[in-house]
């Protein structure tokens, strides 16, 4: 008995170790994992605008040309990332910020089925958030499992292996032609969905006790998420002296701008020259 | 509780340390503990069906203990009765009611009348075929004399409720198991290495192949009308391999939990893909349940004595019974109806005893012959298959007709492309998972590495258990929970 119990405890602490390993792998080699510390430990920030929203957003919005526009940007935008994410990322940084940004672009795509449902928190956030308690479930191999699958395509592709962090944004060179048609009828945008998200109502009312400008922009996806309206910006009433403005950028004719053939990297996913492209556009939008 | 959950990970070590440092000297608290566990383990699921077992153990329990002083044959029948009616009375109204309902219905409505529909929403208890089953033997074997009836009510509630066993099997024989609660267990290393080593081929088979290959069969499965014929047949391979690492992954992790415990369990799957005809394949899968349709249902009804035409009978019965064991929808029906076709030619040629053994017993590889004849049964299966995965007949044959007719759609190369890596991986996995199960396809389970070096052997387990926790397929349940 005591051999077999012996030999548990050693496999165990084998399997400790590997873990400590995985999450040393996991924190040096992942895109996600390396932007969330450097966003954690970014010392007194003083950034004016701020991009949150999920992948989306970290792969389509270039922070370093938003920059050229306005001033300092940063691409807080993670993958996986809930609204609730979002708004515990915008707590985290409005804290630690030197001086409070003047701008917050939340940007979405509203199209991604169960987006608004989303009450988890993204799973590396939540590991590193300071308050967090651990759990055995958090075990880095196992709360960071899917992340092997993202290691193994840094391993294969050199498109993986060659992209990187600029200013918050992940820029890939990759080239997925977005070979999908334009739906019909077209959908519409979801602006109940907007207006009964309780996160963006507590990021608008965090935005307003502070004295920033909130903005939400809808992200242009693949032809067949396409919807009708025009890029507005349309108001979303939270209560009597909450609005937020909302622009729409994926309205069917923003093909005008995105070459689909060379702009996209798959999934609704911009790639670097599409990012580049979609935010030159947008900052004559969104900056005063 | 699930096997591959962190709260059986934690479940475990707790009741194996107090079963072993704590309750070891006494055998009647030793026994008290694997009750306690095993309502503990399944009230985690839901604590309100613990009284359907609870129930049936009263019941079977109070039965055997009657037939035991009973000297009437009339009598002894009634008292066997009462327990085959409540087990089976359960059994029907939580699986089946709905099903005899609607198809009532249906027929009814054929006829040009119309009637309401009164059906219940019923949930169905986790396990309820199998520990059914099981109390069931008991109490015929003790009607039949086989077994003598136990006056100890604690190890009886532990026979019928064994928590590794308890919600999917291997269904077990109260005259292999129930004797096993009356003598003291002994701590035995090289059983719970061993035992170890099947919980971890189990969780490989569960995680890796079958989670992994549910996704991708799911995927073809729940669209296949925009699926070409090549990617049907792909599904169809897909829900093969995902059926069998789940429920024999199941059954690995079972029995590999009961040698800790000091327990031997009986083999439930032995490498049933590598059979050579469908007889075989039945000698192989799911073999407590195979066996128990044979002792308690196909002797009674004659077997194969008799007449031709007895045999062919009795054949379909126990086919179609077993078919309909699995769940109350007419799918199963066809998938047990179409394995009885199989076995049709083989049982008038007389040649359903040909493949006793394991297949190249001794030998590295099979001759040419053995590879198609176990190619040939192989495909019969992954046919048959399709039937058990479908939603329901219209289903099934439009998936069928999808196949034979080379429908177009979205070929296996524009899969490959959205989830190449997965692929892969999967792929080597189930590489992987054929090459042990060949290896060790003379023994218990695929991991069974007496002979292997230490090293080599600490790589391995090492690798398996990484590849479980890192390339696990999206958490889905065991398929034969519901049955």
């Amino acid at each position: 008995m005591k051999k077999f119990i012996v030999k548990i405890i050693v496999f165990s602490a084998f399997f400790c170790f590997l873990n400590l390993l995985y999450l040393v792998l996991c924190m040096n080699v992942d895109w996600n994992f390396s932007k969330r510390l450097e966003a954690i430990s970014l010392e007194n920030p003083v950034y004016e605008n701020i991009v949150l929203g999920n992948s989306l957003a970290m792969d389509g919005i270039d922070s370093r040309r938003l920059s050229l526009d306005s001033s300092s940007t940063y691409n807080l935008a993670i993958g996986g990332a809930s609204l609730k994410t979002n708004y515990i990322q915008l707590e985290e940084y409005i804290d630690i910020a030197f001086k409070k940004p003047k701008r917050v672009i939340l940007a979405v795509g509203s199209y991604r089925s169960g987006f608004f449902k989303n009450m988890s928190i993204q799973p590396m956030v939540e590991f590193t958030m300071s308050d967090y308690s651990y759990k055995l479930s958090d075990l880095p191999m196992m709360k960071f499992k899917w992340l092997f699958i993202e290691l193994l395509k840094k391993i294969i592709s050199s498109e993986h292996r060659n992209a990187k962090i600029v200013q918050g944004q992940l820029r890939i060179s990759r080239t997925v032609a977005d070979k999908t048609s334009l739906g019909e009828p077209f959908q519409n945008i979801p602006f109940l969905k907007y207006q009964n998200s309780n996160y963006i109502k507590q990021m608008a009312e965090l935005c307003k006790k502070n004295e920033i400008e909130l903005i939400l922009i809808e992200m242009p996806g693949f032809r067949n998420t396409r919807n009708n309206k025009a890029i507005g910006p349309f108001d979303v009433h939270y209560n009597q002296s909450l609005n937020v403005k909302l622009f729409n950028f994926n309205g069917s004719d923003i093909d005008i701008i995105l070459d689909p053939n060379k702009d996209w990297l798959g999934g609704s996913h911009l790639n670097e020259t599409g990012a580049k492209k979609f935010t030159e556009y947008i900052s004559q939008y969104i900056i005063h | 509780m699930f096997f591959n959950s962190i709260d059986f990970a934690i479940f475990l070590p707790i009741v194996f340390l107090l079963y072993w440092f704590i309750t070891s000297k006494n055998l009647k608290l030793q026994n008290f503990l694997i009750v306690a566990a095993s309502y503990f383990f399944y009230g985690w699921w839901d604590w309100r069906f613990l009284s359907l077992i609870i129930f049936s153990t009263v019941v079977d329990y109070t039965v055997g203990r009657k037939l035991k002083t009973e000297k009437n044959p009339k009598k002894r029948k009634v008292l066997l009765w009462t327990s085959i009616i409540v087990n089976l009375g359960f059994l029907g109204f939580f699986k089946y009611y709905n099903f005899f309902l609607d198809n009532f219905i249906s027929a009814f409505s054929l006829l040009g009348t119309e009637i309401k529909s009164n059906s219940l929403n019923i949930i169905l208890p986790v396990g309820i075929s199998f520990y059914t089953f099981q109390t069931l033997s008991y109490t015929i074997d003790v009607y039949k004399r086989k077994l003598e009836p136990t006056n100890d009510f604690i190890a009886f509630s532990a026979f019928v409720s064994f928590f590794p066993q308890l919600v999917a099997g291997p269904i077990e024989r109260a005259t292999n198991l129930l004797p096993q609660f009356y003598k003291k267990r002994k701590f035995d290393y090289p059983k719970a290495v061993d035992g170890m080593r099947q919980i971890l081929w189990g969780l490989f088979k569960k995680t890796v192949i079958a989670d992994n290959c549910a996704e991708f069969a799911n995927q073809i499965f729940n669209n296949s009308a925009d699926y070409s014929g090549p990617t049907l047949v792909l599904g169809a391979l897909f829900f093969t391999f995902q059926i069998y690492g789940d429920f024999s992954g199941y059954s690995d992790i079972a029995i590999g939990t009961s040698r800790l415990f000091g327990f031997n369990l009986m083999q439930n799957f032995a490498f049933p893909y590598f059979s050579r005809d469908i007889a075989e394949f039945w000698r192989r899968w799911h073999i407590s349940l195979s066996t128990w349709f044979r002792d308690y249902l196909y002797i009674p009804l004659g077997g194969s004595r008799g007449s031709m035409w007895m045999k062919v009978r009795n054949t379909f019965i126990i086919f179609i019974v077993s078919g309909f064991w699995h769940g109350a929808n007419w799918t199963f029906i066809v998938w047990g109806t179409l394995n009885a076709i199989y076995f049709l030619p083989i049982l008038l040629t007389k040649n359903n005893r040909n493949h006793l053994d394991i297949v190249a017993k001794d030998k590295v590889f099979p001759t040419f012959k053995e590879v198609v004849l176990i190619l040939i049964t192989f495909s019969l299966t992954v046919f048959a298959w399709i039937f058990f995965r479908a939603e329901n007949l219209t289903h099934a044959f439009s998936y069928i007709s999808g196949i034979l007719q080379f429908s177009e759609g979205i070929n296996p190369t524009m899969l490959f492309f959205t989830e190449p890596i997965k692929l892969i991986l999967l792929f080597c996995s189930v590489c992987m998972l054929l090459f042990f199960e060949w290896t060790f396809r003379t023994k218990q389970h695929g991991l069974q590495l007496s002979e292997t070096p230490r090293v080599v052997s600490w790589i391995l387990y090492l690798g398996i258990f990484t590849s479980v926790i890192l390339f696990a397929g999206s958490k889905a349940d065991f398929i034969y929970f519901q049955f």
